[in-house]
């Protein structure tokens, strides 16, 4: 690859701009590192990724709104985790996470519990565990 | 109280930290010299490991292995540790500094705060270099960012605890001894040498064979999975083949970039005409990205999933005569 070939294609979807370090060939053919703001394949894949993570937390969203999934749930899908990270996270059992997912559990959870859920999130404050806009 | 540091961006972040880490003892070395004695191309196709809803490929080998290959054919002194209890691992990590020793650390990049956040997936592979402490704030070196950046101590902890596939349990590691590059070329040449073994002789599915592999089970994805998942199967393939840490195309051009300077080092011409290759096929490699985004982004026109696959199996022959070539002319 040229140095004038480093692809820099932008995203629209993603607004932090962020480039990366290619190597290139120069004029001389001598490789040398030159920076790249992306690469078009490459950013429609990353965004079909995430399109891909956000159907799955719209669909978590619905089924907590419908009362049979907790909050819990619903955040956990939003950080892309699953009960094997989240229990990880917590130090809970697996099957202790899977409970607490449960719209009928919701209520029983207890302070130090949604304290320990929001450092697995890494959120500030408890209250944002609570909500599920 | 922050080490001096010379801060470095890097397109690897394996490859980065240990060129910084060896800068700092005195040893001048570029980033593709590590890449290349290292032994860091690779390829693997995992298909029963799931990453979002579609199988893994790997473009670059295990997590440590470039460090611990550089170092080890560099004969430098490493040491590394894991912990299990957070508190002694930041300990350690705290002694380590005031000893004004930067320590390399494994991290998982979801809870990293400065990070992009469109990168931010459950990856727990990355490297960063702790520099210093200040109040409850840590100096991190990340070869990925421009500048150094801030971590609290919290932020710290929950990124060397991350959890998930690979966690990577506090695992730190710094370079112990100092020692001048008498043997630079022997070191290129078992890292040449270990590169062809992992590339050619390692079979099912890695190296080239993985390459073949793969060509010959993407054939029946649409048929198999459907429309739908077999796109997101190769959304996948281009999105490791070309995110930051993860290589493919970008490595390629590494690997060019590293026969280049060995061509010199060497005084052998070969190396020279091969690293022209690589590039090649580097560019090759772009192409099928090209092309396989033309599928996901449906604007196929007469794009198939057997024009990729042959596009791979392409990609697969041509790596492993310029691999056999390369075992032969560093003998």
């Amino acid at each position: 690859m040229k140095v004038n070939d480093v692809p820099q294609d932008h995203s629209d979807k993603f607004k932090k701009e962020f480039s990366v370090l290619e190597f290139a060939v120069d004029e001389k053919g001598k490789y040398k590192a030159v920076k790249s703001t992306g690469f078009e394949p490459k950013n429609v894949a990353l965004e079909q990724a995430w399109e891909f993570e956000e159907e799955k937390f719209e669909k978590a969203r619905v089924l907590c709104q419908n009362k049979k999934k907790s909050f819990i749930y619903f955040h956990m899908k939003k950080n892309m985790m699953n009960i094997k990270i989240l229990s990880g996270y917590t130090g809970y059992s697996w099957f202790k996470v899977w409970k607490d997912c449960l719209y009928k559990n919701e209520n029983k959870l207890t302070e130090k519990e949604l304290d320990n859920y929001r450092y697995a999130f890494g959120y500030k404050t408890v209250d944002e565990v609570r909500n599920i806009d | 109280m922050k080490i001096e540091f010379d801060h470095q961006m890097s397109s690897h972040c394996e490859n980065g930290v240990t060129r910084n880490l060896l800068r700092h003892e005195g040893i001048d070395i570029s980033e593709p010299m590590v890449f290349g004695i290292g032994a860091g191309l690779f390829f693997a196709y995992l298909p029963f490991i799931k990453l979002h809803g579609a199988p893994v490929f790997s473009f670059r080998p295990m997590p440590g292995h470039i460090f611990k290959h550089a170092t080890k054919n560099l004969g430098i002194k490493v040491k590394s540790q894991k912990f299990r209890s957070p508190a002694k691992a930041m300990a350690k990590l705290d002694e380590n500094l005031s000893k004004g020793i930067p320590t390399g650390m494994v991290v998982g990049v979801y809870h990293l705060s400065y990070f992009p956040p469109q990168y931010r997936f459950h990856f727990n592979a990355h490297n960063i270099v702790g520099l210093g402490k200040e109040d409850n704030q840590y100096y991190i070196s990340d070869p990925i960012m421009e500048n150094v950046e801030m971590l609290s101590q919290e932020e710290l902890i929950r990124v060397r605890f991350a959890k998930g596939t690979g966690s990577p349990k506090g695992k730190m590691y710094s370079v112990e001894c100092n020692k001048s590059l008498g043997d630079l070329d022997t070191a290129i040449k078992k890292g040449i040498k270990k590169n062809v073994t992992q590339m050619l002789h390692y079979k099912g599915i890695v190296g080239v064979d993985g390459m073949m592999y793969l060509s010959k089970r993407m054939r029946k994805w649409p048929k198999k999975y459907g429309n739908k998942k077999a796109e997101r199967f190769l959304g996948q393939i281009v999105r490791m083949q070309e995110e930051i840490g993860t290589g493919g195309a970008g490595f390629r051009f590494l690997y060019a970039s590293f026969l280049q300077e060995a061509a010199q080092k060497l005084e052998n011409t070969q190396l020279d005409k091969l690293s022209a290759d690589m590039t090649q096929i580097g560019d090759l490699w772009r192409e099928f990205a090209v092309e396989a985004s033309r599928i996901y982004k449906k604007r196929a026109g007469n794009t198939s999933y057997n024009d990729i696959a042959d596009r791979l199996y392409d990609l697969g022959q041509k790596e492993k005569v310029l691999f056999t070539h390369l075992g032969k002319a560093i003998k």
